[in-house]
């Protein structure tokens, strides 16, 4: 079957059936839309996650003169509890686990606090002896946390043991759910383009049942006959979804820049560039769907 | 070219069957009238010789194919060798004539030089040369028959098959698209053409094959149109037998 000769037919049936054909085109822009904003949220959590878990260390902070009795029994750590530690990390049984660690004597510590604090007036009233020494440990996989904690935290001289990813935690469940409720939607919107997509073909192929007999009486092939309805299904489809992908690269525009311009303190890894590869995958996706749906609504004007 | 060995067809479970152990051959370039009263069973005949049914006993081989056996994947190979007219001329409104022609053509995959070679020949040949850019509406109903044949010669089928295609026509039409569908016979085309026209029958002369009740009651070369009782028992003429 010829290019031209197919466009021609997938054109008649979309000028049969105008209206519902904008049904589709605005149902498949949403729905894609939806679907493009849970990807990019993905994205954003998959990025943010990288790139703080890569700044994320498990400190382990030891016992200082000034330390509760309830944390610290014994008193403040001593040079060979700061060795056994640091055998542990270094065992077999615990270093396929930890990408590196540095120790921090108080005096390194509060060097670090007084960069932190600049000429904050604070700064005089704090002394070197009152800080933890520190272990700051940094793990090959970040969710192995809970490894360290066990094998390090019932050591003598360790007062307590903070992991800096758990405090994404919160950050990223808020992302997820939000990723998780755009995919919601998205889904049920697909569903909906589905059934609108099956609906329109179906009363396309109704509005040209004369072509569709002629088409069986002079030999041609399901295949033949179904492709026109096919290429109306995922041609209406498509520029739904592709207008899906432009207004969703807008929507990242005016998002970002509400974002850097609320200075939220989140990084924000993605930008409108982020759009095309999703707003491609989508306008492929949507391909997929809009043929399944043509062509289950097709079969019945098939049979020889 | 056409066989039909005790060809039963039945359309409802219990329901008198359409087509009752039919035995017919009709031969490459002959013309056969198939007639009878509405319901006996010549449009049952048409629709198994095109494979739009399968028969439910017996055995139907057209142009040299099994068509009991022909799966379904092969029916559109098939029917390209076949061309078919109908009473209604089941002609496309919106385009005109040449489109309607070419719209056979063009389903098939044709590339544009057969079809720009191909329709002109066939609109040639029905007589509808200068009308290839009139619409169907503004044809007379002689003219739309003769757009309908010539999509169905398009393709150069060898075999041509008519349901009633003067149903809804004049006399004087009539007469015209019998002359067409003669002329086309005598190039070579086998055409099967049911009727309820008598008057056509016994003007053209040809085979007929009447059917009643599901049976073929009467099987005769050169013949006219001959009612029979509805109880006639079947009756073929031996000494002119097809």
């Amino acid at each position: 079957m010829k290019l031209g000769f197919l466009l021609s037919e997938a054109w008649a049936g979309i000028r049969s059936n105008l209206a519902m054909v904008f049904a589709i085109i605005i149902v498949s822009l949403v729905s894609f839309s939806f679907a493009s904003i849970a990807a990019l949220m993905q994205l954003q959590v998959s990025e943010m996650r990288g790139f703080w878990f890569d700044q994320s260390r498990v400190q382990v902070f030891l016992c200082t003169e000034t330390s509760a009795d309830e944390l610290c029994p014994q008193g403040p750590v001593t040079p060979e509890q700061v060795s056994a530690i640091e055998l542990q990390l270094d065992s077999p049984a615990l270093s396929p686990y930890v990408e590196g660690y540095e120790f921090f004597d108080s005096e390194a510590v509060y060097q670090q606090l007084l960069g932190q604090l600049g000429s904050s007036d604070i700064t005089s009233y704090i002394f070197p002896q009152q800080l933890n020494q520190m272990f700051s440990i940094k793990l090959v996989d970040p969710a192995d946390s809970e490894l360290v904690l066990e094998a390090v935290g019932g050591f003598t001289g360790v007062e307590v043991i903070s992991d800096q990813s758990r405090y994404f935690d919160q950050i990223f469940a808020f992302f997820d759910f939000g990723s998780l409720l755009a995919a919601a939607v998205a889904a049920v919107m697909m569903l909906t383009a589905s059934l609108l997509i099956f609906t329109t073909i179906r009363l396309s192929a109704l509005a040209r049942s004369r072509e569709i007999s002629i088409m069986r009486l002079v030999g041609a092939s399901a295949t033949m006959i179904q492709i026109p309805f096919l290429v109306e299904g995922v041609l209406v489809t498509g520029i739904g979804a592709a207008l899906g992908g432009v207004a969703t690269y807008f929507a990242v525009g005016y998002a970002v820049d509400a974002a850097n311009e609320a200075n939220l303190g989140l990084f924000v890894f993605i930008d409108q560039a982020s759009v095309w590869p999703i707003a491609a995958t989508m306008v492929g996706l949507a391909a997929v769907i809009a043929t399944v749906a043509s062509g289950a609504s097709i079969q019945k004007f098939l049979r020889v | 070219m056409i066989r039909f060995e005790s060809v039963s067809k039945v359309y409802a479970a219990g329901a008198r069957p359409a087509l009752d152990e039919v035995s017919l051959e009709i031969e490459s370039g002959e013309f056969a009238f198939l007639v009878g009263p509405s319901g006996s069973g010549k449009s049952s005949l048409l629709r198994l010789m095109l494979r739009e049914e399968r028969a439910d006993g017996g055995e139907v081989m057209v142009l040299g194919s099994s068509l009991n056996k022909m799966p379904s994947r092969r029916v559109p190979e098939f029917r390209r060798q076949i061309g078919t007219v109908f009473q209604d001329f089941r002609l496309l409104p919106y385009k005109n004539v040449y489109s309607n022609v070419a719209f056979a053509l063009s389903v098939l995959g044709k590339s544009r030089a057969f079809i720009e070679t191909a329709v002109p020949d066939v609109l040639r040949l029905v007589g509808l040369e200068d009308k290839a850019k009139q619409f169907p509406r503004e044809l007379s109903g002689g003219e739309q028959q003769r757009v309908a044949i010539a999509r169905a010669l398009a393709n150069r089928p060898k075999l041509l098959l008519a349901d009633e295609p003067t149903g809804n026509l004049d006399p004087n039409t009539t007469d015209d698209i019998m002359s067409l569908l003669s002329r086309i016979n005598l190039s070579g085309t086998t055409v099967v053409m049911a009727t309820h026209d008598r008057r056509i029958v016994d003007q053209m002369r040809k085979r007929v094959v009447q059917v009643q009740g599901g049976k073929i009651v009467r099987d005769q070369k050169d013949a006219g149109y001959k009612e029979l009782p509805t109880d006639q028992n079947p009756i073929v003429d031996l000494g002119e037998q097809a």
